[in-house]
């Protein structure tokens, strides 16, 4: 297996050009239509909204204005992607195998094998997959698994112009994240991170400096696998399905008891005049 | 903000909802016929026969809808088979795939069953061979009802399981779902039985007052249940504020209050019949002939099935719309 790869998104230097959102959909070949709908947001620059089938870099503009617009003022850009979580929902719930991990420890959806079932897209903790309406099926980034077996970069990080996306081996880039972090903190830039380590889902491939609470970017605090409830959930369903099974057998055996030893004049109600009736 | 609003919805909209409906009524109707023809008596091998007679073909609906729903649907066999190599697909840890598999082997079982029981019933074609009656009798028979009473019992709570194992707001705060569906769905396949049964009257009468206990008793846990689902969302059950929330209070009134006091009024009014006949001459033990109610005040109307399974409907409407709605569209 090749060394496992990934992006590190160092949100402090993006200056929301969105170079790395046509980067992608150029090499890619998605639709620049958004499925027919060319609609403006009105309220921001941010005309892209979200990650889905045909957008699979966002950059996001975060607006933080005082009132007065002057005590303060700041905007905080961040261009959003799939994540490639090391322990990853979408993999784990997709009931075809369209979804791999490659050598590259990514997680790519397969377009021949997906058959838009849609399960991937509420298994996201992140909200990043949605099927394309060009194809029908589930997509999101795929690192440009092609680019990188031809040893190429992937054409987000290639186009930014700012470095803010980097991508190369995870344990390198990792380093670099440390040491941002560190000059950042030494500049007195206390409330720099890192969001995306081990603790969350195994580690995220593709991980964040932040300045502001995760949710402030739209991203969850504690991200889970969906499969957390796999367990628990069946074992309530079994619970119900053996209540009402014995609830049936005991009710069934007693009644038939009940009829034989109380004889035809008694019973529960007109249950047994029913019964009566019928018999042979 | 819940982590899990961070989320994008499924797009499973009504034909995924219509499908819960009828694998609900097709696995819980299978389970009633199962347990009637194991654990009941010999009166009662007609209503248990018609049990199976009702699964399958609320069953046939499930497939299309749920092929249709892909957004590729011509390649839903890649639900079974590898695509790109030769072997076979199955993920146990994924709800869908072994959702899929069980929906397979529960359809053998429900169709093996329905032919049995059809055989030996008198609505049977004259082109359906009458000794084809012995896929219902002696202990194959309860081998084949016992298996597929398991995969029934799958079918009718793995659905709520599936919406548990995801990120999705409301469904995955809970791991109830699968309990919920699993007693709403035998609350509408006794209601379902019991109208059919009611309606062919003689040899099915026998499991009327059964059916009508099971079908409270599924009742009675299923607004528990639904209870404690409440309970447990806390502030989140915010999300039916709104048409969805009609739709959840549909559920609870038409699916669980008026059937419940729909009963307590008929029952009351046997009561009260039967009062007023005892003591008059035999013609009682013939419940027809002296006008007395055959089932003996427990006949489901077309009106009270008709309450219990739009109940049941609206119940899988309002759990996955409501989350549908939520979060990043």
């Amino acid at each position: 297996m090749a060394e496992p790869m990934g992006f590190f998104t160092d949100t402090t230097v993006c200056i929301g050009c969105k170079a790395c959102e046509v980067a992608c959909k150029s090499w890619n070949q998605i639709s620049s239509t958004n499925g027919g709908q060319n609609v403006l947001s009105g309220d921001s620059y941010d005309n892209t909204r979200k990650l889905d089938g045909e957008h699979w870099r966002h950059v996001k503009f975060i607006e933080q204005f005082s009132e007065d617009r002057v005590s303060e003022s700041r905007w905080l850009m961040m261009s959003d992607v799939c994540k490639h979580c090391v322990q990853a929902g979408c993999l784990e719930v997709c009931p075809t195998g369209a979804i791999i991990r490659t050598e590259f420890d990514t997680v790519v959806i397969q377009q021949d094998a997906c058959i838009g079932c849609r399960a991937c897209l509420p298994a996201c903790p992140f909200g990043v997959i949605d099927i394309n309406p060009v194809t029908h099926t589930a997509q999101k980034c795929t690192l440009c698994y092609d680019r990188m077996q031809v040893g190429m970069t992937p054409a987000c990080a290639q186009a930014c112009p700012t470095a803010s996306i980097q991508f190369g081996p995870l344990v390198q880039l990792r380093k670099k994240a440390e040491d941002r972090v560190a000059q950042l903190h030494s500049q007195g830039k206390e409330e720099a991170y890192i969001y995306g380590d081990e603790a969350i889902l195994g580690g995220l491939n593709s991980f964040y400096l932040l300045v502001d609470n995760p949710e402030v970017y739209g991203l969850p605090v504690a991200p889970k696998l969906p499969s957390r409830n796999l367990w628990r959930s069946s074992f309530a369903a079994a619970f119900g399905a053996a209540v009402l099974g014995l609830w049936g057998l005991v009710s069934l055996r007693t009644r038939k008891r009940g009829a034989k030893a109380e004889g035809p004049s008694s019973g529960d109600g007109g249950g047994d005049g029913g019964k009566k009736g019928a018999a042979p | 903000m819940r982590d899990v609003l961070f989320t994008a919805p499924a797009h499973w909209h009504w034909l995924i909802v219509v499908y819960f409906f009828f694998g609900g009524l097709s696995a819980g109707s299978y389970v009633l016929g199962a347990l009637l023809h194991l654990f009941g008596g010999a009166q009662e091998r007609p209503a248990s026969r018609l049990g199976y007679l009702v699964s399958l073909p609320a069953l046939l609906a499930c497939p299309p809808l749920l092929i249709v729903d892909l957004d590729r649907p011509e390649r839903f066999w890649h639900l079974f088979l590898w695509s790109q190599r030769p072997g076979v697909m199955f993920k146990w840890w994924s709800p869908m795939s072994i959702g899929s598999w069980a929906l397979l082997l529960f359809g053998a079982f429900s169709f093996v069953s329905f032919v049995g029981a059809l055989s030996a019933d008198p609505w049977r074609p004259s082109w359906l061979p009458e000794r084809l009656a012995v896929l219902g009798r002696g202990i194959w028979g309860k081998v084949l009802a016992a298996g597929g009473a398991g995969f029934a019992f799958f079918i009718a709570g793995y659905t709520g399981v599936l919406l548990s194992v995801t990120n999705r707001p409301l469904w995955a705060e809970t791991p109830l779902l699968g309990l919920l569906f699993t007693a709403s769905a035998m609350a509408a396949s006794a209601a379902l039985v019991g109208f059919v049964a009611s309606r062919r009257g003689g040899a099915f009468v026998p499991a009327l007052p059964w059916l009508s206990r099971m079908e409270h008793a599924a009742a009675l846990l299923e607004l528990l249940v639904l209870l404690l689902f409440l309970a447990w969302l806390g502030p989140a059950v915010a999300a039916w504020r709104g048409p969805y929330g009609v739709l959840l209070g549909m559920a609870v009134l038409l699916g669980l209050v008026a059937p419940l006091a729909l009963t307590l009024v008929r029952a009351r009014g046997h009561a009260a019949r039967g009062r007023a006949a005892r003591g008059e001459a035999s013609g009682a033990a013939r419940g027809e002939m002296s006008g007395e109610a055959p089932g003996g005040g427990h006949e489901v109307t077309a009106l009270g099935v008709g309450l219990v399974l739009a109940g049941s409907l609206a119940l899988r409407a309002a759990i996955v719309l409501a989350s549908e709605a939520l979060g990043h569209a």
